[in-house]
């Protein structure tokens, strides 16, 4: 385990290097002077020198490469251009907030993916199996910015039983029952893709493990069906389920940034928006800095989860 | 996975029947073969309908997609003259959602073409010569997979003039990593096997080696994986512009179209509604179509 575990922190280092080089070079390709954006059209030629030089960007690009490195290591990520605030402390608010909104949305997926598709392979060609099974079909495929619109017409403007965006109340806000309040429709928004996912895996998991031949003996020998189902067969097909959970995280990420955008919470995925919006490209950098070092993370937690269920994933 | 045409077992899969013999293959997957042809041809020609008619857009007698009634706002569906209604605008819904649905479509179809064909290149570079560019290739597709897909397009598309180009080329750049690697293994089963080393000891060149035995192996699997990713990048590349990262106003694809209803969702619900049904109908048919290809074409999934 601690092998496996200093393993996948070194081999971290290089790619962690490349998503920063590439974090870099895609705000060198951005179109448009950099000096221009600051200056303004009117500048002359001379201050436009003059501040080039005061920003090394006359330099080679891995020397800028490099120097950029050295101050995002020292807590220096910029000013935003558009609101003249340190780019850090936009971001790190941002951070907490993702997290929540992607924390719920992963329960919601993996609760119902469980649940659900549990239920479908238990009652296999039922129909309640074949309802999950085309439901599921559906759901996977709708896109998450147009559901979200879809479920704050229904739950927000309709029916009023949930605020239709932000994060807390104006009014007493900012509570524990508060913040979930403002939580459920964005979750779900995000976590239904995932969760449509995450039940066809389980019930075809389960399916496979179902049909081996120690589950045939297990039944032969009357062990009653709930402790096949919920003893051997789930707890054998759990490798497989948490590999593609891990695998759904990216896209649950991505759906983040949208149900952030429709409901205004408060995140990376709506800062990241909003100063694509306004072309600020150092908050656009440390946006999407932070949430590829969050992924990361994300990952070789899913993948720490996945060598303590099945150890012999280590030699994948 | 199961192949339908070995498939021997009771259609629809009734759980009391007992399961065939385990020597032979059963459906691991959720819809039995006969129910799964009937769903794969429904598909396809609901999908043939919607390619028939936004490319028939030109000459079908609809309006103008950009013509703005100034007195029919908004106009429900069923407003005589505008069957399915008129956005906050006045412009015509039928006539933009068949317009529309050329950009989704192109935006869909399109970048995942050209990424399976920079993936094969790459795919067959690092799997077939391997070594050190293998090495090379892969550790810097290991840096793409370190961000969300989708969340890696919008950065690439919202640092690039938005526009349709731009959309196309971040929705190719991040499937590149995706289809390369499974282009990579590909290549490499076929790269060993016995009998591609009896035709490079027999002397045949290198370019006759990867024409004739590896290529033909290693293309399936990657055309299947492409055709079943092609729903999903409709669903990414309505995305972007819902966000405004693609196509540019007043032109509109299905998702940008998303976007203008937002505004009005309260009064006119159906300006938002009607181009995501097209979105979910379209990516559905696509994933069905795959998912049948899948098990057509590659048995072993």
């Amino acid at each position: 385990m601690l092998n496996y575990l200093v393993k996948r922190l070194v081999g971290l280092i290089p790619v962690l290097f490349g998503v920063s080089f590439l974090v870099f070079l895609m705000v060198q390709l951005a179109p448009g002077d950099v000096t221009t954006l600051l200056l303004g059209p009117l500048a002359s030629e001379e201050a436009k020198a003059t501040l080039r030089q005061a920003l090394g960007l006359d330099l080679p690009i891995v020397v800028q490469y490099i120097k950029w490195l050295n101050a995002l290591l020292h807590g220096d990520f910029g000013t935003s251009i558009a609101t003249s605030r340190g780019v850090l402390e936009l971001v790190l608010p941002r951070i907490g907030n993702t997290l929540i909104l992607g924390g719920a949305s992963l329960v919601i997926t993996v609760v119902v993916g469980f649940a659900v598709g549990l239920a479908a392979a238990a009652n296999r060609g039922s129909l309640f199996d074949r309802l999950s099974v085309s439901t599921v079909l559906v759901i996977g495929n709708i896109p998450p910015f147009w559901l979200g619109l879809v479920l704050s017409l229904l739950f927000a403007l309709q029916f009023r039983w949930f605020p239709i965006s932000g994060m807390t109340s104006l009014n007493n806000g900012g509570g524990f029952s508060d913040v979930i309040w403002h939580l459920v429709l964005p979750a779900v928004t995000t976590a239904a893709a995932p969760a449509a996912v995450v039940t066809r895996m389980v019930r075809a998991a389960v399916l496979e493990v179902l049909r081996q031949d120690y589950i045939q003996v297990a039944r032969a020998r009357g062990v009653p069906e709930q402790t096949i189902l919920l003893k051997h067969a789930l707890r054998n097909a759990l490798p497989p389920i948490t590999t593609i959970v891990g695998l759904q995280l990216g896209y649950l990420l991505g759906g983040t940034l949208f149900s952030e955008v429709v409901f205004a919470w408060p995140g990376l995925g709506q800062l990241l928006y909003t100063s694509i919006v306004a072309r600020d490209l150092p908050v656009i950098q440390a946006a999407v800095l932070a949430i590829a070092l969050s992924f990361v993370l994300i990952n070789l937690a899913a993948d720490l989860t996945n060598q303590m269920l099945d150890p012999r994933s280590s030699h994948g | 996975m199961a192949d339908p045409s070995i498939w021997i077992g009771p259609p629809g899969g009734d759980p009391s029947t007992p399961l065939p013999m385990r020597t032979t293959v059963t459906h691991r997957r959720p819809l039995s073969a006969l129910r799964r042809n009937r769903l794969m041809l429904s598909a396809l020609i609901v999908l043939l309908l919607i390619v028939l008619l936004t490319v028939l857009a030109p000459i079908l007698p609809i309006h103008d997609p950009f013509d703005a009634d100034p007195l029919q706002h908004n106009a429900p569906i069923g407003t005589s003259a505008y069957p399915l209604g008129t956005d906050n605008q006045g412009r015509d819904i039928l006539s933009r959602l068949l317009w529309g649905g050329r950009i989704s479509l192109l935006v869909g179809v399109a970048p995942t073409v050209l990424a399976t064909v920079v993936s094969l290149l790459l795919g067959t570079l690092a799997g077939y010569f391997g070594s050190l560019l293998d090495q090379i290739i892969m550790r810097v597709l290991d840096v793409f997979f370190a961000f969300p897909l989708v969340l890696l397009a919008i950065a690439i598309a919202g640092i690039l003039n938005p526009g349709i180009p731009t959309e196309m080329l971040a929705i190719t750049i991040v499937l590149v990593p995706y289809i390369s690697r499974l282009a990579r293994t590909s290549t490499a089963q076929v790269a060993g096997l016995p009998y591609v080393e009896a035709a490079r000891a027999s002397g045949a060149g290198t370019a006759a080696i990867l024409a004739r035995y590896v290529l033909p192996n290693a293309v399936p699997p990657v055309l299947v994986y492409a055709t079943t990713l092609v729903g999903l990048m409709i669903v990414v590349g309505s995305g972007l512009s819902f966000l405004g990262l693609g196509v540019q106003p007043p032109a509109a694809d299905w998702g940008a179209m998303v976007g203008d209803g937002a505004v009005v969702l309260r009064k006119a619900a159906h300006v938002t509604i009607l181009p995501g049904l097209m979105i979910v109908v379209t990516a559905l048919a696509f994933n069905i179509i795959g998912d049948g290809l899948r098990d057509v074409l590659d048995p072993r999934g």
